[in-house]
């Protein structure tokens, strides 16, 4: 199941060049993007109305698409505007359009009720082209259900495990902590101290160069992952009592990640790196990515043998533990949201009003 | 359909022990092998409690099998023994185990109900233990090609 009434990252800015007609599947839908005239996006349906042949196959003229199967010409919005050898165009001749925004260096689409589409609803990505920030952008396939990547963000225990000679650090200040959660209108708010935590080997400190280092993220519909954190000396967090800290950091680096299902098997994975250029030069820039590209991967490796495991064993239930709030959190509130879909007419205002409504369950265990 | 309640060959006795475990699906069911902290072999099933994350990812210490997503250990008789940051183990955070017999030089395991597992059904294999003539000599042809 998926949520249809939200903004979904589509891709980065950079994958939709000017004259290029460019394929994804979201949502299992198979859809054509293209820019126009004026540098806006459109995307269409992949299929053409007529005999079904896609879209991505044809040929850009101006800002409409023409299907060069049988030559039907389409607009923008979807509609049909000219039909080789026929004066009469059906009010059926029409594919699906679906609107798009760019924001952040991103292109979002809308997959549910285009008259509910509210481009307020898209997340800020943090620092995305901002003159003061170095970023790097990737973006990764996984062969796993959507759900899966959800629950690996919204639990970073996992640092100290999956990612234990990346971004683990080979230390268990992730592994060991437990971060507040708070609820945000869209998703969970976590934040942490990772205390001891060790500085990045591409630093080139001594070994043993420790840091306190606050981090704080939002998790929101349908799966955007935004996180900043702030590094100091260490007994910063004892100094802030565990608060979140007001002095200057010594370090500061930030992310945005969106996970866009291609279909229930598959989902895509965009991600940013983000340094501020106070603190960072370019070559820590690519170093940075350079460990986050191989933490991924270490990700990837989990989760899709995570995926195989339920795969071949369906019935097996889930153990929750006291790391896992903010995940079951989130499953709560999606699962809501898409519940509320299926209601005829529902769909709309849902959209409209995301607040959360549902109380979450005390926590079984602390 | 396939028969349950018996002994199956999982493994040979030299393919597990040290820090990696062995992943091996048996009777349709992912299951993982290792030696516990006093030697002895264990089957488990596949997939941690917590997330279901499959365990022959993770690691061989002391008290067990430690899960290589969150880090939950897990021991030769499928107990959770430690949630890292949480102090309470819950109840139900346990594995499937699967009664392991190691005997003549292989490790056998009983997939089905674990009551029945009689070690004694299990047959011998006494030629295994002659001495140059054992299965890591070179006159026991051995095949490496086993998939999961």
């Amino acid at each position: 199941m998926f949520l249809r009434n939200c903004w979904y990252v589509a891709g980065w800015s950079h994958h939709f060049p000017e004259d290029d007609l460019v394929t994804r599947t979201i949502l299992g839908d198979p859809i054509v993007l293209y820019r126009k005239g004026d540098g806006g996006v459109v995307a269409l349906e992949n299929r053409c109305c007529h005999r079904f042949a896609p879209l991505s196959r044809g040929r850009k003229e101006g800002d409409d698409l023409r299907c060069m199967y049988h030559g039907l010409k389409f607009a923008p919005s979807g509609r049909c505007i000219e039909i080789p050898q026929q004066d009469i165009i059906p009010s059926t001749a029409v594919v699906r359009s679906y609107p798009v925004v760019e924001q952040d260096c991103w292109v979002w689409i809308w997959m549910g009720e285009p008259g509910v589409a509210d481009a307020r609803l898209i997340p800020r990505a943090l620092n995305h082209d901002h003159p003061g920030w170095l970023m790097l952008t990737g973006e990764l396939t996984y062969d796993a259900n959507y759900e899966l990547i959800n629950d690996n963000l919204l639990d970073l225990t996992h640092l100290s495990y999956v990612h234990q000679s990346t971004l683990g650090r080979n230390s268990m200040s992730w592994g060991e902590s437990r971060p507040k959660t708070a609820r945000i209108e869209r998703g969970p708010r976590i934040e942490r101290w990772v205390v001891n935590h060790p500085r990045p080997n591409y630093l080139g400190l001594p070994p043993g160069s420790l840091s306190d280092m606050w981090a704080s993220y939002d998790y929101v519909v349908p799966g955007v992952f935004l996180l900043g954190t702030k590094s100091y000396p260490t007994s910063m967090a004892a100094d802030c009592r565990m608060l979140p800290p007001t002095a200057e950091p010594d370090w500061v680096s930030s992310t945005s990640q969106a996970v866009t299902p291609i279909s229930e098997h598959q989902t895509i994975y965009y991600y940013s790196s983000c340094l501020s250029r106070t603190f960072a030069t370019e070559e820590h820039s690519r170093q940075q990515m350079a460990v986050i590209e191989r933490a991924f991967a270490e990700d990837r490796a989990m989760i899709e043998a995570q995926q195989d495991i339920i795969a071949s064993t369906p019935e097996a239930r889930m153990l929750r533990l006291s790391s896992d709030g903010a995940l079951n959190q989130f499953r709560r509130l999606m699962a809501g949201l898409i519940d509320a879909e299926q209601v005829p007419g529902v769909a709309a205002s849902s959209a409209a009003e995301v607040r959360q409504t549902r109380e979450e369950a005390p926590h079984a265990i602390a | 359909m396939l028969l349950r309640n018996a002994w199956y060959i999982a493994a040979w006795a030299d393919e597990i022990g040290g820090e990696q475990p062995l992943g091996r699906r048996i009777c349709s069911e992912p299951t993982v092998l290792f030696r516990d902290g006093s030697g002895r072999a264990a089957a488990l099933a596949d997939r941690c409690c917590h997330r279901a994350a499959p365990l022959h990812m993770g690691t061989v210490v002391e008290e067990g099998i430690q899960c290589g997503y969150h880090g939950l250990v897990i021991d030769g008789s499928g107990r959770c023994v430690h949630i890292p940051g949480q102090k309470l183990i819950p109840e139900d955070a346990r594995v499937r185990s699967y009664p392991t017999v190691e005997k003549d030089q292989m490790v056998w395991v009983w997939m089905g109900d674990p009551a029945k597992a009689d070690p004694t059904a299990i047959v011998d294999f006494p030629y295994h233990n002659d001495p140059g003539n054992g299965p890591t000599s070179t006159t026991c042809i051995r095949s490496r090609q086993i998939t999961r």
